[in-house]
């Protein structure tokens, strides 16, 4: 099955935030829908730009509570930027045209819950949601993929 | 015994006994820098120094090269330039006036209290020890911030200065390099403008080389081998174009993380966990440099460094974060949490006995440096929790709540 079909019959929510957005406004995001472990940081254009995790923003939030720092962790703390300076901008995604058997490997490998897909400007054409694969693979373990 | 290499029997030897000290320190809540040194001690040439296959010899100096050309590596990358421009004044002046500060007042006392019996003349040393003398070990003050939950805008400027600080030391500790190497003033002012700026050329260019491989080798366990390589071929170039091999690993972080934008976090993710491990080295091998007669027979320089250097970086926190307007808060209290200096400060010392020019007194040097560095881990972290709590900056202690 290609990204395409796949995003087509399972479409996945992206949450999605603006480059200039500060860490409060980008954790409230993460904290308005159940289980959001990812967040993508996009353009006017819908032109996609970096990714923000669960973790990462969890450990920005919580930086006075960690005994140790190194020096990148101590100026972050101390100058924190809005989304694009936090986020990451090499992130993993998927392409429409890709099979979906070759994508599902990346989220194992880069500990992702949501995956954008993007076209090949880089613009966002939809997601795909992890525990919805896990669930058709429950479902139908030898057919989703064919 | 032939067959064995003693240089990694002697360094498995360092660092095993570095960790284990280090372990039954922190189960005592003791400082694991001072249980490093004492681990390293047991190496040194009036203990076990003394056995044949004991040798803490020429191999330690590209060592300790590699080592601080990784912390250099990590100090350029902690900043960017979009945080330098937003930390604001009172952070940069108030750095830069500490560490100025600092350097000028061990520069002076040294001067003045260093007898003309050494091989280098009293200048060249004091300029030797003036230019460690910047650094600041950020450990010792977050871990202060941290029990007591401080908040407030000393706290806040604290933490900015200990983070920016190392860098000036870098900065300070390349040109009195170049001026003490140097044959002459005016020949050495030429030769720093080549070699600082060679270094910097250098460094921005495997760094911009670096961004480039960084994206095509971007899964994590390729991207270490390659930030390690181009820090190796950074130091590795400097040294055979007589470059500062310091700045020039310095200019690599800093400018690949620019180059990198949003991904150049990841640069050093995986780097960040050598900075314990250089520690380590440092701290054994610098414990293992340490004799008896030499500590012994330089208390006075120890005493002077020691308080010259809290003078400097009082006096000079004071004066900067006042030349930005600071408030009266900020511009009394912020020296005193400056005081702790460690790895860094040990590491530089360290990599003054590589070069021929300091040979003859390089294990004073270091003996000096050591001896502060364990005072000043001792009264740093005491220094910084009065002047937060002269501040009113201090919160409920950690495990007292209640």
């Amino acid at each position: 099955m290609k990204v395409s079909e796949w995003i087509s019959r399972f479409p996945g929510h992206i949450v999605t935030i603006h480059p200039e957005d500060s860490l409060e406004q980008v954790v409230d995001q993460l904290l308005a829908g159940p289980c959001v472990q990812d967040i993508y940081v996009v353009s006017g254009a819908d032109l996609v730009l970096g990714h923000l995790s669960h973790k990462r923003l969890a450990s920005l939030l919580l930086a006075e509570h960690r005994p140790i720092h190194t020096r990148r962790q101590i100026m972050e703390r101390v100058v924190l930027g809005p989304a694009e300076e936090l986020m990451e901008g090499e992130f993993v995604f998927a392409r429409p045209d890709e099979e979906l058997d070759d994508v599902l490997c990346r989220f194992v490998d880069h500990d992702l819950q949501d995956m954008v897909v993007l076209d090949a400007q880089g613009v966002l054409a939809g997601g795909i949601n992890l525990n919805t694969v896990l669930r058709e693979i429950r479902k139908r373990p030898n057919v989703i993929f064919d | 015994m032939d067959a064995i290499s003693p240089i990694t029997l002697n360094l498995g030897l360092l660092l095993l006994t570095g960790l284990i000290f280090g372990y039954i320190a922190s189960c005592y809540n003791l400082p694991r820098v001072a249980a490093y040194v004492i681990a390293g001690m047991i190496f040194s040439p009036d203990l076990l120094g003394q056995l044949e296959w004991i040798e803490i010899g020429d191999w330690a100096a590209p060592l300790t090269t590699t080592a601080l050309g990784i912390i250099a590596y990590l100090i350029g990358g902690s900043i960017t330039l979009k945080q330098l421009r937003r930390s604001g004044k009172v952070i940069f002046t108030s750095a830069i006036g500490e560490s100025l500060g600092a350097v000028l007042c061990v520069f002076a006392a040294f001067c003045l209290i260093l007898p003309d019996t050494y091989a280098l003349s009293a200048v060249q040393l004091a300029l030797a020890f003036s230019a460690i003398a910047a650094t600041t070990a950020p450990a010792g003050t977050i871990a202060i911030l941290h029990q007591y939950r401080a908040r407030g805008p000393v706290a806040n400027t604290l933490l900015g200065v200990v983070a920016l600080d190392d860098a000036i030391g870098i900065v300070l500790f390349s040109l009195m390099m170049v001026v003490v190497v140097g044959e002459s003033l005016a020949l050495s002012m030429g030769t720093a403008v080549l070699e600082i700026g060679g270094a910097l050329v250098l460094g921005i260019l495997v760094g911009r080389i670096l961004c480039q491989f960084g994206k095509i080798f971007h899964q994590g366990g390729l991207l270490l081998p390659v930030v390690l390589g181009h820090i190796l071929l950074a130091l590795g170039l400097a040294e055979i174009l007589n470059f500062s091999p310091l700045l020039a690993t310095m200019a690599l972080g800093f400018s690949s993380r620019y180059f990198s934008r949003a991904a150049g976090g990841r640069m050093f993710i995986q780097v960040e966990y050598f900075e314990e491990l250089v520690f380590l080295i440092f701290f054994t091998l610098a414990g293992a440099h340490f004799e008896f007669t030499v500590f012994v027979g330089h208390l006075d320089l120890i005493f002077v460094y020691f308080c010259a250097r809290i003078i400097g970086k009082i006096g000079g926190a004071a004066l900067g974060a006042a030349a930005a307007g600071a408030s009266q808060p900020i511009v009394h209290w912020l020296g005193l949490g400056l005081i702790p200096q460690a790895g860094v400060a040990v590491g530089l010392a360290l990599t003054l006995g590589n070069n021929p020019v300091f040979k003859e007194v390089s294990t004073m040097i270091v003996n000096v440096i050591l001896a502060t560095t364990l005072l000043y881990e001792v009264f740093g972290p005491l220094a910084a929790k009065f002047a937060l709590g002269r501040a009113n900056e201090l919160g409920v202690e950690r495990g007292k709540e209640g």
